[in-house]
């Protein structure tokens, strides 16, 4: 064992005192039977830096017994269960799983309150640092559960502890549940997939083509082979709201009475459209240009978003109750003071759309990127010459220059610093590589003047200095490195930023900025990319969704905010399929430079779809709960109370991938209570190891059936190592009630309680197990 | 200890006090600290048997409260000292296989004799604890039946089958002392 500080204390108080001070970095010690091995193999997570001995701790042994039941404190050992006349008499099947555990010198030391607390008996996450340990599992923060692929014939029927937070949701800027919606889908259930989407993206068709990915990095079967092509799959999904639009974009069944001024129409505006409206406020968005879309449709080419997509978007908010008014420039043909005494509240988000200027002499020379991809997305395709220098290295860059090649030009990337440093997307950078356009890093224009119809481009040449504010190599020039190149034309696309002049003054301090919105005055917000800069376009529909979620509860206009996760869930289906990741197909490059409409990535079909979502992991614990007490506990309906509640034994097993219990590092079990059994119930607790004694379960059954008239009356069925924690039987007990305990009848409810299991690799002999096991606790039969 | 006394003192007087411990009848008081002779805060009580007093009666084989060979009595319980902090057993009163044989006269422990008269182990490791065990049962019930006697010793394990000869001698023993 490593060294810790030790402590002894007298009172519970103490003891949570201490753990309080220690953060979790505390084990207390009721027993030592588990904790003395985890810390001799190095087994725990964390190395604790305290022990806490509550041994000597008074009062907490006792057994008593009153008119409501049995009152255990949490020190009481095992071994005295075990003896208790009490116990024996009137609560056997709590007896018995006590006598179930370990041995009778372990039942001497071990206590009621450690068996509950117990950690798991996965032998991946025991795995003993002598022999080589620790294994990194899921539960000790790694990225794979062992047991998915690897031996898992301890393990779960049931599936798996779902992690708090998955790596790519939290990745993700609006959250999505990824894990959620892949299940679905590989149901084949694409409806209630594309439901769970909707909850955190309502423009999965469009942030499907074009968002930059931030969930696929942090995947977790990386570790295993490649990511989940998650942003195909989310395409496809959004094809399919599409396609069924009027079926996902209804109006509300209740109106709310308010109608919301959103200015700007992009996707911090339609999302913040689509949350409002679905809470049954009317939407009303104002757009400056003719159409709507913003960005999507004016600076987004075609080949990457085709305009069909953002139109039909469009169509199906409008399908809603969403009106949109283009044509309107709120500042000038409607001032925003008017929009606020108007509306019940008014949402701004006009996006980022300011051009930075080059800074230097004959700026008026080069031409605007967005403005040139604005004439082209409004089908204006001439070209300002043949050979054009596109000066900047971000997406905007990417996207004027891919353009200017599609249209028959030849576009030059002129960047100060290198490839390295480039902000554009990785895909959009390789894409233009790849397509031939012509990059000279390292060189800054100074001057452009006209000459002849042609451009005089002087130009410095650069070399990476010390870092600056944003941590890339500051760009240095090199003295007497100037050249003068020749083009056609020359377009700036150095970057945007948000023309904040149409807020009120105020604005420049954001108050109550949240990060991506912000609450201006009353009934004033904003959000989006006029807040952040130029971001994505998930992250602005993340924006526009939170802002919804801000209005409603600032104006308490509306229910709190929607809920971070889709649905509920206990435990999570762990899947491993070897499948590798799907082969996303590309439009051939000879063949995507000859036109903008040719989309350069493609979907897939609907069958390699579901394929691909068979990939997710749907990452969790695939450990069974330890404690057998607890299975017995459950059965007797007993409570566990800590020094901070009093909860049900069933909801006392945590379903999280790295708490075995509810427990909070600073609270501890104090008593357990079991209500008085109904005069004569029959109860039984049936354990099936290995080799006894010794061993952990491998399945155990404990049960409590009252009979009427010679029929079933309640029944109370528990399983225990079958899941991450104790699970009650549901289907086999309703198929008990009203029947008489016979054969038949057992053996029905024996497969019912079964009929949902999903047996791992090697574990399908549990499920047989346990259905023997039940069969037999029917008809009050011993184990063996 | 007096009430209103803090954590923190308390911490303190345990790095610089000692603790008592009774083993076979003889007071031991140990400091804690990390020099020779002292116990450290993680030594287990198998360990400052072994190691520290040279008990080494008391056998260590799984170190992991499988096997049942570390078995002592301790306050008359069969207890695991593989799966005890020393520093927990502060006050305690423990027996080892070493003090079993009676004090005076020198003479084995019934169990001990029937032991040899049984051959009831072969390597012998395991042996010290099947009898601590065994002691531990038939101090609390001087007449258990061979079921009994089973259940109480299911938590010590023996690689060379000696379980049944075991069984035998401490029924031998079991029903003398009935």
């Amino acid at each position: 064992m490593k060294s810790f500080t030790h402590y002894d204390v007298g009172t519970i108080e103490e003891a949570v005192k201490l753990l309080k001070n220690y953060k979790g970095k505390a084990k207390i010690n009721a027993g030592g039977t588990d904790l003395l091995g985890a810390l001799k193999q190095g087994s725990l997570r964390d190395y604790p830096e305290a022990i806490i001995n509550i041994k000597d701790v008074k009062g907490l042994d006792a057994i008593k017994q009153d008119k409501a039941g049995l009152r255990i404190g949490a020190l009481t050992k095992l071994a005295d269960i075990v003896n208790s006349p009490i116990v024996k008499e009137s609560y056997p099947v709590l007896a018995d799983a006590a006598k179930s555990v370990a041995t009778p010198l372990i039942r001497n030391m071990c206590t009621i309150g450690g068996n509950l607390a117990q950690d798991v008996r996965c032998w991946y996450y025991r795995y003993p640092q002598q022999i080589g340990g620790p294994i990194t599992c899921l539960r000790k923060g790694g990225k794979i559960c062992n047991a998915l692929m690897g031996d898992n014939r301890y393990h779960s029927l049931f599936g798996a502890a779902p992690l708090e937070t998955y790596p790519c949701s939290s990745g993700c800027p609006a959250h999505i549940d990824m894990p959620s919606y892949l299940a679905m889908v590989r149901a084949g259930d694409m409806m209630e997939a594309a439901r769970r989407m909707l909850v955190f993206n309502p423009v999965p068709a469009i942030t499907g083509r074009v968002c930059p990915i931030f969930c696929e990095p942090e995947c977790n079967r990386s570790a295993f082979d490649e990511p989940v092509a998650i942003r195909c799959v989310e395409r496809s999904v959004g094809d399919y709201i599409l396609e069924r639009a009027s079926d996902f974009f209804a109006p509300p069944e209740h109106e709310s009475g308010r109608t919301i001024a959103i200015v700007g129409s992009g996707p911090a505006g339609m999302s913040a459209a689509y949350y409002l409206r679905k809470a049954g406020h009317r939407v009303k968005v104002f757009e400056k240009m003719k159409e709507a879309g913003g960005m999507l449709l004016y600076s987004i080419p075609s080949y990457r978003l085709p305009k069909d997509v953002v139109r039909r978007q469009v169509r199906a908010l409008e399908g809603m109750g969403v009106k949109f008014q283009v044509g309107v420039n709120v500042g000038k043909d409607v001032t925003l003071a008017e929009l606020m005494r108007r509306f019940a509240a008014v949402f701004v988000a006009a996006g980022a759309w300011k051009e930075r200027p080059l800074g230097i002499k004959g700026e008026k020379i080069a031409l605007s990127g967005l403005a040139f991809l604005n004439r082209v997305n409004a089908g204006d395709t001439a070209i300002p010459g043949k050979k054009v220098a596109v000066v900047g290295g971000g997406n905007v860059a990417m996207d004027v220059a891919r353009t200017l090649l599609r249209l028959g030009a030849e576009p030059v990337v002129l960047y100060r610093r290198t490839r390295d440093e480039m902000p554009a997307f990785r895909d959009e950078l390789e894409k233009a590589t790849e397509e031939g356009i012509e990059f000279q890093f390292l060189t800054l224009p100074t001057e452009a003047v006209k000459n002849n119809g042609s451009i005089s481009v002087t130009c410095r040449r650069m070399k990476l200095g010390a870092p600056d504010a944003s941590g890339r190599p500051q760009p240095v020039p090199i003295a007497g490195s100037e050249f003068i190149a020749t083009f056609d034309a020359l377009i700036k696309a150095i970057g945007e930023e948000p023309d904040t002049t149409l807020l009120p003054a105020e604005f420049s301090t954001r108050s109550s900025n949240t990060g991506s919105t912000a609450r201006l005055g009353k009934n004033l917000f904003a959000g989006g990319d006029l807040v952040t800069g130029p971001s994505t376009v998930v992250q602005a529909i993340a924006a526009g969704r939170e802002a919804a979620g801000l209005m409603e509860s600032a104006l308490k206009i509306g229910k709190p905010a929607t809920s971070e996760r889709g649905t509920e869930r206990a435990f999570s289906e762990p899947s491993f399929v070897a499948t590798a990741r799907a082969g996303i197909p590309e439009a051939s490059i000879t063949e995507r430079i000859k036109s903008l409409e040719i989309e350069d990535i493609r979907g897939l079909s609907p069958k390699d779809i579901e394929a691909e979502a068979r990939r997710c992991f749907n990452c969790g614990c695939l450990a069974v709960g330890p404690s057998d007490i607890g299975v017995a506990l459950v059965a007797l309906d007993a409570t566990i109370v800590t020094t901070r509640r009093t909860v049900g034994a069933l909801d006392f097993f945590s379903t999280s991938a790295t708490e075995a219990t509810v427990l909070d590092p600073d609270e501890m079990i104090t008593e357990i209570r079991v209500p008085r059994p109904a005069d004569g119930a029959k109860q039984s607790f049936l354990k099936f190891t290995l080799r006894e004694p010794v061993d952990f379960a491998i399945v155990s059954v404990a049960s409590m059936i009252s009979m009427k008239d010679g029929l079933c009356d309640e029944a109370r069925i528990v399983l225990g190592a079958v899941a991450p924690s104790p699970i009650r039987a549901f289907a086999a007990e309703e198929m008990l009630k009203g029947k008489p305990t016979d054969e038949t009848v057992a053996v029905l409810a024996a497969e019912a309680a079964l009929a949902e299991a999903k047996p791992l690799g090697m574990n399908a002999y549990k499920a047989e197990i346990a259905k023997a096991l039940i069969k037999r606790a029917i008809l009050g039969q011993p184990a063996s | 200890m007096a009430k209103g006394k803090t954590i923190r003192t308390r911490r303190k007087a345990l790095e610089t006090e000692s603790i008592r411990l009774v083993i076979n009848g003889q007071t031991y008081d140990l400091n804690i600290g990390s020099r020779f002779g002292e116990v450290e805060p993680f030594h287990t009580l198998s360990q400052t048997l072994r190691d520290t007093l040279g008990l080494t009666g008391t056998k260590l084989s799984c170190d992991q409260g499988a096997c049942g060979a570390c078995t002592v009595i301790m306050d008359g319980h069969a207890v695991l000292s593989c799966k005890l902090l020393t520093v927990e057993c502060d006050g305690k009163t423990i027996t080892t296989i070493e003090g079993l044989r009676d004090r005076d006269t020198g003479e084995l422990d019934p169990l001990q004799k029937a032991f040899i008269d049984y051959t009831a182990f072969q390597c012998g490791f395991c042996t010290p604890g099947m009898i601590m065990t065994a002691r531990a049962l038939l101090d609390e019930r001087p007449s258990p039946s061979e079921d009994e006697v089973k259940e109480a010793l299911s938590g010590n394990f023996c690689r060379c089958i000696s379980h049944y000869q075991v069984i035998k001698a401490i029924m031998s023993v079991a029903q003398k002392e009935r």
